[in-house]
């Protein structure tokens, strides 16, 4: 059993209570024949408004967990209750609903949609809460100013640099204003410099909004700017001092 | 809805190459659709056209061509003798099938006198034939062979000219005719017929002067009494039949459009799983994915719906109006509002149901395994 986490002092702003609990997560895969463990009995206390930063190798589990945090895949065996939501036993739509209501996303390839100019890709969860396109696309300019790109909201994905694209997809997880962002790999395209801007960019979020950000790395620089340090290595999680 | 549509536009238009690539695909299987519908429409028309309903045809039975057909004499008198009571009018006929050119069309002769008040036959143009080298011509035939007033047409070694260009209920008058006594005098056969056309009297019951007539000892033994718009649709069977290939091809149309439909948003699926897998993580819902794949769906059907509809009517209105001709049978090829309407709805029923059908994946597939892709 990996050693249970202690919580950090909440950060100015954040809002109070856990948001994120789990205990005992296993997800199994099956490749061909193989059974894959990718995580092994995980237990996590993660605070509103904390800024995490999970580091470990590749394949150690982190994308894993994060998908489990937000939703998007179901763990094993396990207790995770998010945002009050208990995850291990929502329905496919319950789940969608959490996703829509409480999560932002921010993936390493940025997974912005081509077709479609930085605003309307900002816009895409407010249009899934339900506002209206006006409406969603004023909410979408808004953000995309705060994260530097108000001049270049009208440029389609393949028109902006990979930094540029991580600001929009930081822009579209904050959109709505969620309880919690997760980012996989959010600078594991990028140059540093780039990478840095990222990181910072999140970390401002975080600290005006309180929201909590949960971000998956290998990159030990970038480790150094969170609240707190994890370690997920062969599914295993630790707390990293 | 309008978001949807938006979006779905903007996604076609963004792959706009490999779009048109599915589009042309699609289009030219609607064009074969309607080009196939308005070959069985054209086709069905001519079977089904009705003739002159008080009409009755005595010709020898089981005769495949009725060019071939023989009629004594005896048999035109025995029905001659029910004039007035029963019969308006009894005219001798001759079938001919004659080769004018490069096509084969169907020369008919029988009075003169018989034409208008017998085969409702409606002068458009000209005069009837007067004159030994004057011939009259369906304007059906006309049009699809390119005939005018004065057009000279080659005939059992004779040249003849259009004299008149006339309209007639009915397949039977497709062709070119003549006065009966001037076949006779071409073929060399004075005197001999192929057939009768009886018109029933005003107040005669067409189905009792059949049964009398088909029962009269003179007719009995060798002929069979027809009413003259089933024997036409008797001897258009095989004009059925290519209505039914036609009708066939049609439904494998269909078939394909569906296949096309299914294949295009198979491909746009596999090549989008990892956007699907993004807009699910950003809270949309399964319906509403799929809704939108379908939109697309639908666009890019009518999209090529517009385009296969376009090629077909630039192509029928290429091929001589429409109006061609096969083995001497005058047909208009067009496209009716009905079939372009239903073509509209089966197309995008179809498209529909693709992207419906080839969704389902998404809805087993979890959102972490689309993002994998």
């Amino acid at each position: 059993m990996n050693q249970n986490l202690t919580t950090l002092p909440l950060p100015p702003g954040s809002r109070d209570g856990l948001i994120i609990q789990a205990r005992g997560l296993h997800k199994v895969y099956l490749r061909g024949q193989e059974r894959v463990e990718a995580l092994r009995g995980v237990d996590l206390d993660v605070r509103a408004g904390e800024f995490v930063v999970l580091m470990g190798p590749s394949g150690g589990g982190k994308s894993t967990l994060l998908h489990l945090l937000g939703g998007i895949d179901r763990p094993s065996s396990g207790a995770l209750t998010v945002a009050g939501v208990a995850l291990e036993s929502a329905s496919e739509s319950q789940l969608t609903r959490f996703r829509r209501e409480h999560v932002g996303f921010v993936f390493q390839f940025y997974n912005l949609l081509p077709s479609i100019d930085a605003q309307e890709n900002t816009a895409l969860p407010l249009l899934a809460k339900g506002a209206s396109r006006r409406e969603a696309l004023r909410q979408a300019e808004a953000v995309l100013a705060q994260v530097g790109l108000a001049d270049r909201r009208r440029h389609k994905p393949s028109q902006l640099s990979g930094g540029e694209q991580q600001r929009v997809a930081i822009a579209r997880a904050v959109a709505t204003d969620p309880r919690l962002v997760l980012a996989d790999e959010p600078t594991g395209d990028l140059d540093s410099a780039a990478a840095d801007a990222v990181m910072r960019l999140m970390r401002d979020f975080n600290q005006r909004l309180g929201t909590t950000f949960i971000i998956a790395t290998h990159n030990e620089r970038l480790g150094a700017g969170g609240d707190r340090l994890l370690e997920l290595r062969s599914g295993l999680l630790r707390e990293k001092t | 809805m309008k978001t949807l549509l938006l979006y779905a536009w903007k996604d076609i238009r963004h792959d706009w190459a490999r779009t048109l690539l599915s589009i042309t695909g699609l289009a030219v299987l609607v064009f074969s659709y309607h080009l196939l519908g308005a070959m069985s429409a054209s086709f069905s028309n001519f079977a089904r056209d009705p003739g002159v309903n008080r009409n009755l045809i005595v010709i020898e039975a089981d005769l495949i061509d009725p060019s071939e057909a023989v009629l004594e004499p005896d048999a035109l008198a025995a029905a001659r003798a029910y004039i007035p009571a029963q019969v308006a009018r009894v005219s001798p006929h001759i079938f001919r099938q004659v080769r004018a050119g490069e096509r084969i069309v169907q020369l008919r002769a029988a009075p003169l006198s018989d034409w208008e008040p017998l085969y409702r036959m409606q002068l458009l143009q000209g005069g009837w034939p007067e004159q030994p080298h004057e011939i009259a011509c369906a304007e059906t035939a006309a049009r699809a062979n390119g005939w005018t007033l004065g057009s000279r047409v080659r005939i059992y070694g004779s040249d003849f000219s259009i004299s008149a260009i006339f309209r007639a209920q009915g397949s039977l008058f497709a062709a070119l005719w003549m006065p009966l006594e001037r076949a006779q005098t071409l073929y060399g056969a004075s005197g001999r017929i192929q057939a009768m056309y009886v018109q029933a009297a005003e107040s005669a019951d067409i189905e009792q002067l059949r049964a009398s007539l088909q029962a009269n000892p003179a007719i009995a033994s060798r002929y069979t009494v027809f009413y003259e718009d089933s024997y036409t649709l008797r001897n258009n069977q095989i004009i059925k039949d290519v209505d039914l290939l036609g009708g066939i091809a049609k439904v494998l149309a269909l078939l394909a459009i569906t296949f096309g439909a299914y294949n295009a948003t198979s491909l746009s699926l596999v090549e989008r799983a990892r956007e699907i897998g993004c807009l699910r993580a950003l809270g949309f819902s399964n319906t509403v994915t799929r809704l939108l794949l379908l939109t697309r769906s639908l666009l890019q059907g009518l999209l090529a719906y517009s385009l296969g509809l376009v090629l077909a009517l630039v192509y029928i209105a290429a091929s001589a109006g429409g109006q061609v001709s096969v083995y001497g049978v005058p047909l208009i090829f067009s496209v009716s509002p009905a079939q372009a309407l239903s073509g509209l709805l089966w197309v995008a029923a179809l498209a529909a149901a693709g992207a419906w059908i080839s969704s389902r994946r998404l809805v087993g597939a979890s959102v972490a395994d689309l993002l994998r892709e």
